[in-house]
C-alpha cells in the first residue's frame, strides 16, 4: 500500500457567489521512496490540495468528498488530536514564503526545540542538542541556534524551516514552493540542498511549485495541475521528453530550453477558468489548440497509456 | 545596551525600591508614633529632616515608610492587573467566536463602569485594608489589558508563523504561550508599566479621599491628613515630600516602560547603532 493514497478528494470554497471547486475529484499515491512535484498555474488548486493532506482546510473551505490514506489510516476520520500529533511527526510541511513562517522573537533553536518536545518526551538538553545537530545537517553551524531570524539570510531561513519540519523525522515531507521568492543562485543551492537531503535520510517528499525548472532537479514523478484537476501524472523524465496533454505541452514549451535550440517561447493564451463555474467537460479545451467537439461536451478521464495517465479526449 | 531615558527610569526605581526594602533602618523614629506638644509642625530642621505634622509625627519617616506601602501596593495591583487581562485578551483573542463574544463583552461590562465611582465604592464595600486597595484596582484595570493584548493577538495568529508551527503537530497551549505570547510581550510590558503607575496612582487617590487603610502611612493618606488637617497652605513640607515621591515614581516607570518596549523587540539592537 502506498504511503499516501489519496482518492477522489474534492474540495469546494463555499463563498457567497457560489461555490468554487477548488479541487476536483483528484487521486494521487505517493509511494514510500518518490518524490513528486505537483506543477501547475497560480490558483489551479495545488496549495489546497497538500493542505488537506494535513487537515488543514479553512472555512470557507471544505472537504467534500474523497479519501486521504496515511500510512494505512484515514486522516479524514481521525481526531482532532490524532491529527495533531501526525503534523510534524507523520506528514510534514515547509511553508511557502519562509520569510514569514519564523516566529520573529524566538531563536531558531527554541523554534526547533519546540517541535521535538511536542512529540517526544525527551529533556529539554537532549532537545537541545538534536536541535544543534539538526542545524549541521543543514548546513548552518550548530552556533546559530540562538540566532533570531532577522539574523539569518532568506536560503538559511529557508533551511532552518526544513530543520524544524524534518526534526522529527516525519514519513512524508510536503514542501510548498520552496524556492519561490529566493534569488536564482539560492535558489539552486537549495534544491541541491534538498536532493543530498533526499539522499542522506530518503525522505518521501511532494513539491509544489510552478515553476517546471525546479521540479526537474528534483522529483521523480509529476503530476501536472490544471483548474482543480491532475490533467497528467508521468515520470519526470517521461513528461520532459513526450509531454501528452496539451496543457503540459504548452507548459514545457514555455520554458527556455539552455542547450537546445533557440525557439520562440510560447505563451498559453487565455486565462485558467473561474473556478466558480469552470468549463463543462474538458476545463483546458478554451485555451486548447486542438479541442475538438467533444472537449466541450464530456470531461475527459484519467487514462494509461505509455506510462503515462492523461485527462484528455485525444488520448486514445 | 544604552537607553538614556531608560536608564534614568531605572535608576529612580531602583532607588525607591532600595527605599522601600530598607525603610524599617532609614527612618529616624517610628513614623506614626505622635510627638510632643511643642514639635507640632515643626518645619524643617536637624532633629526633624522634613518638618513634623500636626501629630508632631516626623515627615521624613513617613515618606520613607510610605514609599514600601505605595510600591507594593503599585506591584501587586499592577502584576494582578495584568496577568488576569493578558490572559483574557490571549484567550479571547485566539479562539475568538463564541469565548472571544463572551469574554469581551465582560471586558465592556468593566469597561463601561465609571472609574472613579466605582472604585469609590467597591472601597466602602470591601473595607479599607490593603488587600482591599489592591482588589479594588486591579478590578479596574485589568479591562485595558485585555483589550490591548487580544487585540494585538489577533494580529498575530494570522501571521504565517503560527499557521506553519500548527503545521508540525503544535498545540494551542503551545500556540498560545510559546508562538503568541513572546510576540505580545513588548505591549504587555509596556502596559504593565501603565498599570503599575496607574495602580500606585490610583492608591494614592483613595487614600486622599480617605478610603485607604487609616492606619497604614502611604503618601496619598499623607496627603489626606494635611488635606484634613487644613495646614497644607501653612505646612508646605508636609505635601511636598509625597507628592515627588508620588510625581518621580510615576515618572520612573514611564521611562521604564518606554525603554522596555524598544529593547524587547528584536533587532532593535543592530538598528540603534545605525
Amino acid at each position: 500500500m502506498a504511503l499516501l493514497d489519496v482518492e477522489n478528494l474534492k474540495i469546494y470554497y463555499f463563498i457567497r457567489d457560489g461555490v468554487v471547486k477548488a479541487v476536483d475529484d483528484v487521486s494521487l499515491s505517493v509511494d514510500k521512496d518518490e518524490t513528486w512535484g505537483v506543477v501547475g498555474e497560480s490558483g489551479c488548486g495545488k496549495t489546497t490540495m497538500v493542505f488537506a493532506f494535513m487537515r488543514f482546510v479553512a472555512p470557507p473551505g471544505r472537504i467534500v468528498g474523497g479519501k486521504i490514506f496515511f500510512d494505512g489510516k484515514d486522516i479524514l476520520q481521525i481526531s482532532n488530536e490524532e491529527m495533531r500529533l501526525l503534523r510534524g511527526k507523520g506528514i510534514s510541511m515547509v511553508f511557502q514564503s519562509a520569510q514569514n513562517a519564523l516566529n520573529p522573537v524566538l531563536t531558531i533553536g527554541k523554534q526547533i526545540t519546540e517541535v521535538i518536545l511536542e512529540h517526544e518526551s525527551l529533556i529539554k538538553k537532549k532537545a537541545w542538542e538534536r536541535a544543534k545537530r539538526q542545524l549541521e545537517l543543514m548546513g548552518i553551524g550548530s552556533e546559530r541556534v540562538n540566532s533570531y531570524p532577522h539574523e539569518l539570510s532568506g536560503g538559511m531561513k529557508q533551511r532552518v524551516m526544513i530543520a524544524i519540519a524534518t526534526v522529527c523525522t516525519p514519513k512524508l515531507l510536503i514542501l510548498d514552493e520552496p524556492v519561490t521568492g529566493l534569488d536564482v543562485v539560492v535558489q539552486r543551492q537549495l534544491l541541491i540542498f534538498i536532493n543530498s537531503l533526499r539522499a542522506k535520510v530518503h525522505l518521501p517528499i511532494v513539491f509544489i511549485t510552478h515553476d517546471l525548472s525546479v521540479v526537474a532537479e528534483t522529483c521523480d514523478r509529476i503530476a501536472v495541475m490544471y483548474a482543480g484537476k491532475i490533467v497528467e501524472m508521468a515520470d519526470i523524465s517521461e513528461l520532459y521528453k513526450n509531454p501528452m496533454h496539451p496543457y503540459s505541452q504548452a507548459l514545457i514549451g514555455s520554458y527556455p530550453s539552455i542547450t537546445g535550440e533557440k525557439k520562440e517561447l510560447k505563451s498559453i493564451p487565455g486565462y485558467p477558468p473561474r473556478l466558480i463555474d469552470p468549463p463543462a467537460g474538458c476545463r483546458f479545451y478554451p485555451r486548447c489548440p486542438y479541442s475538438v467537439n467533444v472537449c466541450r461536451d464530456e470531461e475527459p478521464i484519467l487514462k494509461e497509456k505509455d506510462g503515462h495517465r492523461v485527462a484528455c479526449h485525444l488520448i486514445k | 545596551m544604552s537607553h538614556k531615558m531608560g536608564r534614568a527610569g531605572l535608576n529612580i526605581l531602583v532607588v525607591f525600591v532600595i527605599i522601600a526594602l530598607f525603610s524599617p533602618f532609614l527612618y529616624t523614629v517610628d513614623p506614626s508614633k505622635t510627638g510632643e506638644m511643642e514639635n507640632i509642625l515643626c518645619r524643617p530642621s536637624r532633629d526633624f529632616w522634613f518638618g513634623t505634622d500636626d501629630l508632631a509625627r516626623d515627615i521624613y519617616s513617613q515618606v520613607i515608610y510610605g514609599s514600601r506601602v505605595s510600591l507594593s501596593i503599585g506591584f501587586l495591583a499592577g502584576i494582578l492587573a495584568i496577568t488576569v487581562g493578558s490572559m483574557i485578551g490571549l484567550l479571547a483573542g485566539f479562539y475568538g467566536g463564541k469565548t472571544e463574544e463572551v469574554l469581551m463583552r465582560i471586558v465592556d461590562f468593566f469597561m463601561m463602569l465609571p472609574v472613579l465611582p466605582l472604585m469609590i465604592v467597591l472601597a466602602t464595600v470591601l473595607g479599607r485594608g490593603m488587600w482591599n486597595i489592591i482588589l479594588v484596582i486591579s478590578i479596574v484595570n485589568w479591562p485595558t489589558t485585555a483589550r490591548v493584548v487580544r487585540s494585538q493577538v489577533l494580529s498575530i495568529k494570522e501571521r504565517a508563523f503560527v499557521e506553519a508551527s500548527r503545521c508540525i503537530g503544535s498545540s494551542n497551549s503551545l500556540l498560545i504561550f510559546a508562538e503568541i505570547l513572546p510576540n505580545v510581550l513588548p505591549i504587555i510590558f509596556a502596559q504593565a508599566v501603565l498599570m503599575v503607575t496607574w495602580a500606585i496612582y490610583s492608591e494614592s487617590v483613595l487614600s486622599f479621599l480617605g478610603l485607604g487603610d487609616p492606619t497604614i502611612i502611604s503618601w496619598g493618606m499623607m496627603l489626606h491628613f494635611a488635606f484634613e488637617s487644613g495646614a497644607m497652605i501653612k505646612a508646605p513640607w508636609w505635601v511636598i515630600p509625597p507628592i515627588t515621591c508620588i510625581v518621580a515614581v510615576i515618572l520612573g516607570f514611564t521611562f521604564l516602560g518606554t525603554a522596555m518596549s524598544d529593547i524587547l523587540r528584536p533587532g532593535y539592537r543592530e538598528t540603534r547603532d545605525l
